[in-house]
């Protein structure tokens, strides 16, 4: 009878200190808790429009997007790009599937009429976004955008990122399509987005 | 450096009766633009003789220059293609420009490129003779 009591006593002991190291572990499980490793981008903005007005990301909310960068005075990869994603979002069977978001790396050469003239082109609705010099620095830092002028004068051209961005409805970064990709893998991924 | 020795062994393949290159053109085409003042310009180049060079080109619009876009850690750069660095274009073989590759940039534009218009566009070689080319603007959603 003693024994068991004693034994009862060294259970109800035992059961204290495993709740008690619990409860200090969840208390502290936030500092625990591993540094996330994978790389996200985006975040909010607000950069101008082909109007001139001020066009803030938030408008873009409730349904996915593709996010591209460049300059109008780009020749090849720019409007190369453009077209595929215009053609990709044909290939879904929905004009609405996503949204195609243009903003230029060149705002000294790039103002409202020029990334709208641009966006208009493809025949097919392209948000084109232009802003000023810190803003489009800002929005490039956000999304890891890498660009540099290259030449002087009026001629110069600007290596870029070439990597489109795509974002889902909660405006979350979700996956990116590389220019070397092949359609059928970024259908995949644009799938997904909705 | 090389030119001498090249010529050189033209001389002897010319001697062995190596064919000339015979150079014909299709699908040039270039993408409609909008308030920007240069163009890219596609063509497929093939050849049914011996090798030859592409070496430059001339256009009727504006000034041309053979670029090349290259991947770089997902970065695109854009470089003119080496003065007197010619682009092979292989013995029954074929050189394409297309888009995202090798391109003959338009540069300094008159007037913006529309849909259906038509330019002219030569291209020069290190043997053949200059090439003349009927360019056609495409929508810019072209592929």
């Amino acid at each position: 009878m003693r024994n068991l009591r004693l034994v009862l006593w060294v259970a109800v002991a035992v059961a204290a200190m495993i709740g008690g190291a619990l409860l200090w572990r969840q208390s502290n499980a936030p500092l625990l808790k591993p540094v996330p490793t994978q790389v996200s981008f985006g975040g909010p903005f607000t950069l101008i429009d082909s109007g001139g007005q001020p066009f803030a990301s938030s408008k873009l909310a409730g349904k996915p997007y593709a996010i591209f960068f460049g300059f109008t005075h780009c020749p090849d990869v720019c409007p190369t790009t453009l077209a595929r994603l215009v053609k990709l979002r044909r290939q879904l069977g929905n004009e609405g599937a996503f949204q195609i978001v243009f903003v230029t790396v060149d705002p000294e050469r790039d103002g409202p009429k020029e990334v709208g003239n641009y966006a208009d082109l493809f025949g097919s609705p392209i948000i084109g976004l232009t802003g000023s010099g810190s803003q489009i620095a800002q929005v490039k830092k956000d999304y890891g955008i890498f660009s540099e002028k290259v030449g002087t004068g009026d001629d110069y051209t600007i290596d870029h990122t070439a990597t489109v961005l795509l974002f889902d409805g909660d405006q979350k970064f979700q996956s990116t399509i590389a220019p070397d990709e092949t359609d059928e893998t970024a259908i995949a991924k644009l799938k997904k987005l909705t | 450096m090389l030119r001498p020795a090249a010529f050189a062994i033209a001389l002897t393949l010319a001697a062995c009766s190596a064919p000339g290159p015979k150079i014909s053109t299709r699908d040039a085409w270039a993408r409609e633009t909008g308030s920007a003042d240069s163009a890219a310009t596609y063509v497929t180049i093939e050849n049914k003789g011996g090798a030859d060079e592409l070496v430059g080109a001339k256009a009727s619009i504006g000034e041309a220059m053979i670029h090349e876009s290259s991947m770089d850690g997902g970065v695109m750069r854009m470089r003119p293609v080496a003065n007197g660095e010619g682009l092979s274009v292989p013995s029954n073989g074929k050189l394409m420009l297309g888009p995202g590759g090798t391109h003959v940039m338009i540069m300094g534009l008159k007037g913006p490129l529309k849909a259906g218009d038509h330019f002219n566009l030569t291209l020069l070689f290190a043997k053949a003779r200059p090439h003349k080319v009927d360019v056609t603007v495409k929508p810019a959603g072209a592929k």
